[in-house]
């Protein structure tokens, strides 16, 4: 890696670095050595069956799980881990953790905005209480993330009474607030209904065709194939087929990868 | 039904009604304070302080509240007066008086109740949004100012209102410690105009009253928020 400035943003190296992560939740092993690199303008996607890893892989790059051997560099910074007296994996500094966080903006399956909060609250609140940026100028840019993924009449809205595809805009336009360098989205469209899902895809699209960083775990393998830079098949916890979304789709090396790209294409 | 004696006697009413809002609010304010500090407590990972927590809410449920004041006022009350040091003290004048021991009863008494509510306020927030804080970066102390509690308190609301509703009752304990609260003053005129219902009656109707303004202004905070979880 090269020419790393503390910054993270003025950096060459990948955003996203993971070397050889494992985690195991009690006896069952989720993750048995993965590695992967990102770098800015990557559009990464996650495919694989449910319990193959993929999104607790995701949630060890913000920490939400803790990985219990391997390395998380963000932006060529690594998160440092240690030991703690009980045997646990845990952050060595946990305000690394919080700082790093703000340059990931995850998007969940549940969308889990806060209710108790208006639309425009949920998209200021880290910016104004955490990057204490002006509330004018959150506010301004809330407003053009809100136009960006068409939810702007919705401004002053309650979370709870708007649709799961709505919610779901908010929640990637609460992410982008943070202006941060790689977004992660953990099947942003498993939660809707069908006939929501293609306006939440349609931002996900419009972010991808901007350059934006990200990493997708889902189960929609046709866009998955669309927007990609990159596609990594997971089974087992381990990366079991990567590359580009033709390689993986068309000419899967692995014969899990194939079985499992024919059944979803069967499905779609 | 005679009511005359209210010319002479409203003002103890009047006098009574002030003591009743004032013990509501100081042993309301401090008992919510605790009740957060036992809600808190009953979720700690830290043995020690989850089963300090307990105990507390098992020993204040488990007893009567006039036992509570009675051992407040008349045990620890009579404790002080025996050490000349207390009795010197600027301290003195609110030790002599009852008021402060029912605030104190009344305090620990909502530390208890309110405390079992409060943790299931704090369990029943959805764990995703309390984890889209953490994801977004929100340090957990602020987590819990901007995200738990609010949306806890949300969700606890008539809970709430109904454990105020409780405590305002509860307020006329304080009579029994020669406390002046409503009730006081309604013992005070029955004692000199020998006349039974119209006092009692006029009491019973301050509460009512004052139990429905209480529904009133927390029905209003729970529509300030349209409540919806959502999802």
């Amino acid at each position: 890696m090269s020419a790393v400035k503390e910054n993270g943003n003025l950096q060459q190296g990948p955003i996203i670095e993971v070397t050889d992560l494992h985690k195991q939740f009690g006896p069952h092993t989720v993750l048995d050595g993965v590695s992967l690199t990102a770098h800015t303008g990557d559009v990464v996607s996650l495919i694989g069956a449910s319990g193959s890893g993929k999104s607790t892989l995701l949630r060890c790059l913000n920490m939400l799980e803790i990985p219990h051997r391997g390395k998380v560099c963000i932006s060529g910074e690594e998160i440092l881990l240690k030991t703690n007296r009980h045997g646990q994996t845990v952050p060595a500094n946990p305000r690394q953790v919080d700082k790093i966080r703000t340059r990931l903006g995850m998007v969940f399956q549940n969308f889990n905005l806060w209710p108790h909060m208006t639309v425009l609250e949920n998209i200021i609140e880290v910016p104004v209480r955490i990057l204490k940026q002006p509330k004018a100028e959150a506010i301004a840019y809330a407003e053009a993330l809100l136009e960006k993924v068409g939810m702007s009449a919705k401004r002053d809205a309650y979370p709870g009474f708007l649709s799961g595809g709505q919610q779901q805009r908010v929640a990637i336009a609460r992410a982008l607030a943070t202006r941060p360098a790689v977004m992660l989205f953990d099947e942003p469209t498993s939660a809707l209904d069908p006939e929501l899902v293609g306006e939440v895809l349609k931002v996900i699209r419009d972010l991808a065709k901007e350059g934006c960083t990200m990493l997708l775990v889902t189960h929609e393998m046709s866009f998955a194939r669309e927007v990609s830079s990159k596609v990594l098949f997971l089974h087992k916890g381990r990366i079991e087929e990567s590359g580009t979304p033709e390689a993986v789709f068309t000419a899967p090396v692995s014969e899990r990868c194939r079985q499992f790209v024919n059944a979803q294409q069967w499905k779609s | 039904m005679r009511f005359e004696w209210m010319s002479s006697y409203g003002q103890f009413f009047i006098d009574g009604l002030t003591i009743t809002l004032e013990l509501l609010l100081c042993s309301g304010v401090l008992g919510f304070l605790l009740a957060l500090a036992v809600g808190f407590g009953r979720l700690s990972r830290q043995p020690f302080i989850a089963w300090l927590s307990l105990s507390f809410t098992n020993l204040i449920r488990g007893t009567p509240l006039l036992v509570q004041i009675y051992v407040l006022y008349y045990g620890v009350g009579s404790l002080f007066v025996s050490f000349p040091a207390v009795r010197d003290s600027f301290l003195w004048p609110y030790l002599r008086d009852g008021f402060w021991y029912v605030v104190v009863a009344l305090a620990l008494s909502v530390g208890g109740y309110v405390g079992e509510v409060i943790k299931g306020g704090l369990r029943a927030v959805p764990k995703g949004e309390l984890e889209a804080a953490r994801a977004l970066g929100m340090p957990p102390f602020m987590t819990v100012r901007r995200i738990w509690l609010p949306r806890a308190i949300q969700i606890l609301l008539p809970s709430l209102a109904g454990e105020s509703v409780l405590l305002l009752k509860s307020t006329a304990l304080a009579s029994t410690v020669a406390v002046m609260d409503v009730l006081g003053a309604a013992n005070l005129v029955r004692a000199q105009t020998l006349r039974t219902y119209e006092p009692l009656l006029s009491v019973a109707l301050i509460y009512l009253v004052l139990a429905w303004l209480i529904e009133r202004v927390f029905r209003k905070l729970e529509r300030r928020i349209p409540v919806r979880s959502a999802i």
